[in-house]
């Protein structure tokens, strides 16, 4: 009987070793073959780093299956049926029957207490699982949930995407507060100060949107026709702090910026946001990056409601950038926007 | 239509709660991984009696040192469990192992670096406190608060080790050299199957229990826990209390949770530092991973400890921190 337990504990070991090891790498090298079913590998959820600590991981479990399986007729053997008290013990011991005796020994002072976790071990069950050798299915239960979710390829694409623009609402919903009356009268005039705290996601009105697009083109002009640059959302935080950047950022005459288009308002003068996730390992610790876009050419008619997910409202803008002061004295970036087109989503959306 | 309304909004609940449990699993589980393999090699190739010498036998400069192995010997807060379990096995002391066990997924390099990347740039300054003097802060803080934690839980284990944990320590004895020595001739395959059998046992064991922490924190983050507090955060002291317990529930990685911090913008000091200090050294998977470890007695007394000295510290650093602001004033 305990033979027989032992050796279903040691069969299941081996089969969630084999399934997870399988599981890792299938997700890292499914991802770089572009096998993935839908428009969302399940490595996106981690950052890259981890993808590859995934992969290293993966490659460990197999190696030890392989280690594990090879042994396996001989560590089921039922050399060691005389150490039950000590699951160390007999991992140790295992292929290794001549220093059996010594070891023994040298457990003996700890007996008493073996014996005494025996008995507590019973009482609440799978936590002292080692202790009592009936085999315990149910602490494989757990172990099974993220194998079967990936095996049905859970998140999908539509669930990942929902996650995502649960989290940037719910952003935007966290720091929106309308301007004042005084702030719009100022904002529609041109004024070259703005609220602090109406960037990056103040519900604009049309009047702001015409007086920050009339001070925009007063400033500016048109995006010139030249080479775009490509900047990424993380860059211009960083700008933010450095007005040298910033200077060169404005200087640029087109730049290109990707991400996800949120609409806030349309009209002769629209405005939205592009927004993307940054992300420091994994997905449950994403936090958006927006940038507030101003423009006067017309919407796509695609992106004109304001439903769907990223891979449906995934753009690239170009346009110019300016950098101006809110009242509060930080800077704040807002972007001219002279061409919208909507793009593929990158296999990896999110920025560091 | 008011049906298909609440079907959705229960459906966006469980998109909310896999991506959650999902990406929580499988970015904690290669790290789970390589600490059970390290764990294996360890119980193989750490010969006991070589390790025995290498504690200091001053019992706070042990435990001190302890507290900082984590820069030489990095290990985050998923992995570190069968580590720390390991090295108890191999007889180094329980104080010691519980300050290496706090301390270590904050008092490391990797943490060092991200905690702060994530307090410079647009985040620094926000409280006042330039992105050293965060890092410098949140490494104090642990510090502290690890060297207490693991001197007092030594005071306990002087009474009697095995009404705390669950790991059998081997006695070091004379003959375990020889044994040692009877042990270093088995032949590499031998070794490597051991640390096989040992690392796979390792990371069943833990896995199961990441797995239940993980779905715990994904339900808690679909009930979106960190915004229906907010209004919490306005006083010192609750914010302090909030965002510790925000910490246990939201399971962050500890290289991760900087990040998170920083964006609170709203919270005060004192709660970032309570949520940065507490969060690596507990919650809620770790506390089910502890139940492999220690018994009962012991992850309350660590618990009770931890909530009281970082509580009282966070509280203190604020306090100090706005006097000596309108000193300088």
């Amino acid at each position: 009987m305990q033979r027989n337990s032992q050796f279903m504990e040691r069969l299941f070991t081996l089969i969630m070793t084999g399934a997870y090891g399988v599981v890792m790498v299938w997700m890292f090298i499914s991802n770089y073959l572009g096998w993935s079913s839908g428009e969302r590998s399940l490595l996106s959820l981690v950052t890259t780093w981890i993808q590859y600590v995934i992969f290293i991981g993966g490659i460990i479990l197999i190696v030890l299956f392989f280690f594990l399986l090879f042994n396996f007729k001989s560590a089921g053997g039922g050399h060691h049926h005389s150490h039950e008290h000590d699951h160390d013990h007999d991992h140790d011991h295992a292929n290794c029957g001549h220093d059996h005796s010594h070891e023994h020994d040298h457990y003996h002072k700890g007996e008493a207490d073996h014996h005494h976790d025996h008995k507590e071990g019973e009482t609440h069950d799978c936590c002292d699982h080692d202790h009592d050798h009936n085999w315990n299915p149910i602490r494989y239960i757990p172990l099974l949930i993220p194998l079967i979710l990936i095996v049905m390829g859970l998140p999908d694409t539509k669930m990942i995407e929902n996650f995502e623009k649960h989290l940037y609402e719910k952003s935007v919903k966290e720091q929106k507060r309308p301007a004042t009356n005084e702030q719009m009268a100022w904002m529609s005039l041109g004024a070259f100060t703005f609220p602090g705290e109406v960037f990056p996601s103040v519900s604009f009105s049309t009047s702001i949107a015409s007086g920050l697009l009339g001070m925009i083109d007063e400033m500016d002009g048109e995006a010139r026709n030249e080479k775009p640059i490509m900047i990424d959302l993380s860059q211009i935080e960083k700008a933010l702090k450095d007005p040298a950047l910033q200077r060169q950022y404005a200087s640029y005459g087109r730049v290109e910026i990707e991400g996800m288009f949120d609409l806030e308002e349309m009209g002769p003068y629209s405005l939205f946001r592009i927004v993307r996730l940054r992300m420091a390992c994994c997905l449950t610790d994403a936090r958006p990056a927006m940038l507030v876009c101003v423009t006067k050419k017309p919407i796509p008619a695609q992106l004109q409601s304001k439903g769907g997910g990223s891979t449906t409202r995934w753009v690239k803008v170009q346009g110019r950038l300016k950098f101006v002061e809110a009242n509060d004295g930080k800077s704040q970036a807002i972007m001219k926007v002279s061409l919208i087109e909507p793009a593929k989503v990158p296999p990896f959306p999110y920025l560091n | 239509m008011h049906t298909t309304m609440t079907m959705f909004a229960a459906l966006s609940g469980i998109d909310q709660f896999v991506v959650s449990f999902q990406s929580i699993v499988y970015e904690a589980l290669p790290f789970v991984i390589i600490g059970a393999l390290i764990s294996g090699i360890l119980e193989e190739l750490l010969p006991q009696a070589m390790f025995a010498k290498m504690i200091p036998k001053n019992r706070y400069l042990a435990i001190a040192g302890s507290a900082l192995l984590g820069l030489v010997f990095p290990m985050c807060e998923c992995g570190i469990v069968p580590v720390m379990r390991r090295l108890l096995g191999k007889g180094l002391p329980l104080g010691c192992a519980v300050a290496y066990m706090l301390c270590a997924p904050v008092i490391n390099p990797v943490v060092i670096a991200s905690t702060w990347a994530a307090f410079s740039g647009d985040r620094s300054n926000i409280d006042g406190v330039t992105s050293f003097q965060m890092v410098a802060l949140r490494c104090g803080l642990s510090f502290i608060t690890g060297f207490i934690v693991g001197t007092i839980v030594n005071r306990m284990a002087v009474k009697g080790v095995n009404d705390l944990i669950k790991v059998p320590i081997k006695v070091v004895a004379l003959e375990t050299v020889e044994e040692e020595a009877a042990e270093a001739k088995r032949p590499w395959t031998q070794r490597v199957s051991n640390i096989a059998q040992v690392a796979l046992h390792d990371f069943i064991d833990i896995t199961c229990f990441l797995i239940l922490g993980a779905m715990l924190a994904a339900f808690l983050q679909t009930f979106e826990l960190v915004s229906r507090v907010s209004f919490l955060f306005e006083n010192p002291w609750t914010a302090a209390l909030t965002m510790m317990a925000i910490a246990v529930l939201l399971c962050l990685c500890s290289e991760a949770d900087a990040f998170v911090a920083a964006n609170m913008l709203k919270v005060p000091l004192s709660g970032k530092l309570g949520f940065l200090v507490l969060g690596p050294m507990f919650d809620l998977k770790l506390l089910l991973m502890f139940t492999r470890v220690f018994k009962a007695k012991l992850i309350v007394t660590i618990v009770i400890l931890l909530w009281v000295i970082i509580f009282t510290l966070s509280m203190s650093t604020y306090y100090i921190d706005r006097y000596l602001r309108e000193l300088m004033r």
